[in-house]
C-alpha cells in the first residue's frame, strides 16, 4: 500500500474525549463557556498530537519508518 | 483558606488548559474540591483521549535508539506529545532519552508532565538533573507545574530544588503544590532561618495567602519555633 501525507492524517485521526461536565454550580453562561473553551483546549492538543507523529515519520530515514509505520499499526 | 484555595485551583486549571489566569477569574468563587474534581477530568481526557494512538507511538519510540528518540522528541514531536508519551515508556528508556535532551527541553516537557501518570520516569532520573530541570522551569515562571512534582521527590532532591530556588519561587510553588502534606517536610529541609524570612518577608513580596497556607500545613512545635524570635 502506497502512503500519502493525506492517507497519514486520516489514518491518524483518533477519536479523542469530549470535555467533561463543568462544575455543576456554575450558572449556565459560564459553564458553556468553560465548556467551549476545554473542548477547544482538546481539539487542538489532539490535533498536535496527529501532527507531530507526522512529522515524526518524516523525518526517520526509510528503513526505520517501515519499521515504526507497522508499530503504529499505519 | 478556601477563597485563596480556590485562587490555587483556579491557577492549576488555567495552567492546563493553557490561558491566562485572569480569564477564568469567575470560577474564583466555586468551591475548591469541585474546581479540583473537574481539573482532574480535564487532565484524564488529555492523557486518556488519545490513548490508543499514545501507546501505539510509545511501543514504536521503544524501538528506536535512545538518540534518535531523543532527535525526534525535539524536532518532531515537542514537550507536549513527548509529555504524553512519557509515562507510556519504560522509565529506564524514558531517563536514558531525556539524557540526550537539553535541559531547556526537559523543563518545557516537565511543565505538561502529569507526575502522576510517571512516577518512574521522574524517580529514576538522577537528582542532580532534576534540580536543574527545577531551576530551568522556575525561570519560566512554571510554579503550578512545579507543585505537581513534590509530592514525587525524594527528601533530597526536594531539598535541592529548594536549595536552587529563592524564597518567592518556593512560597509559589507550596501555595499551589498537590502534595500540601509534604509541605511541613520541605519546610523542615529548608531550616528554621528560612521559613521565618520567607514568612517574614511574605507581605514585602505580596505573598500574603501563600505564606499563611505554608503556615497552616507546618506541624504545632514548628510554628512556635519559627514564631519565636531569632536566637
Amino acid at each position: 500500500m502506497v502512503s500519502s501525507p493525506l492517507m497519514d492524517a486520516q489514518t491518524l485521526r483518533s477519536t479523542g474525549a469530549p470535555a467533561p461536565e463543568p462544575p455543576p454550580s456554575l450558572e449556565r453562561r459560564r459553564a458553556a463557556e468553560l465548556t467551549a473553551e476545554t473542548a477547544a483546549v482538546l481539539a487542538a492538543q489532539r490535533a498536535e498530537l496527529e501532527l507531530a507523529v507526522e512529522r515524526c515519520l518524516a523525518q526517520l530515514p526509510f528503513p526505520m519508518r517501515v519499521v515504526v509505520r507497522r508499530a503504529l499499526a499505519l | 483558606m478556601s477563597g485563596a484555595e480556590s485562587r490555587a485551583e483556579v491557577a492549576k486549571l488555567a495552567r492546563l488548559l493553557g490561558v491566562e489566569g485572569e480569564r477564568l477569574a469567575y470560577l474564583e468563587g466555586l468551591a475548591p474540591g469541585e474546581l479540583r474534581r473537574y481539573r482532574e477530568s480535564v487532565a484524564d481526557r488529555m492523557f486518556e483521549g488519545d490513548a490508543a494512538l499514545l501507546a501505539r507511538a510509545a511501543g514504536a519510540a521503544r524501538l528506536l535508539p535512545a538518540r534518535t528518540a531523543a532527535s525526534l522528541a525535539q524536532s518532531a514531536l515537542g514537550p507536549l506529545v513527548c509529555a504524553r508519551l512519557t509515562g507510556l515508556l519504560d522509565p529506564g528508556h524514558a531517563a536514558e532519552i531525556s539524557e540526550h535532551l537539553p535541559t531547556d527541553f526537559v523543563a518545557l516537557l516537565a511543565a505538561e508532565l502529569d507526575p502522576r501518570r510517571a512516577v518512574a520516569v521522574v524517580t529514576a532520573m538522577e537528582s542532580g538533573r532534576v534540580v536543574e530541570v527545577a531551576g530551568a522551569m522556575a525561570a519560566n515562571g512554571e510554579y503550578v507545574a512545579m507543585g505537581r512534582f513534590v509530592n514525587f521527590l525524594d527528601d533530597a532532591t526536594l531539598a535541592g530544588c529548594c536549595a536552587r530556588l529563592d524564597d518567592e519561587e518556593v512560597l509559589r510553588i507550596a501555595f499551589v503544590s498537590e502534595g500540601k502534606g509534604r509541605l511541613a517536610r520541605l519546610a523542615d529541609l529548608m531550616g528554621l532561618a528560612r521559613v521565618r524570612r520567607m514568612v517574614r518577608n511574605a507581605t514585602a513580596m505580596g505573598l500574603d495567602d501563600e505564606a499563611r497556607d505554608l503556615w497552616e500545613r507546618l506541624s504545632p512545635p514548628t510554628r512556635r519555633r519559627v514564631a519565636r524570635p531569632e536566637p
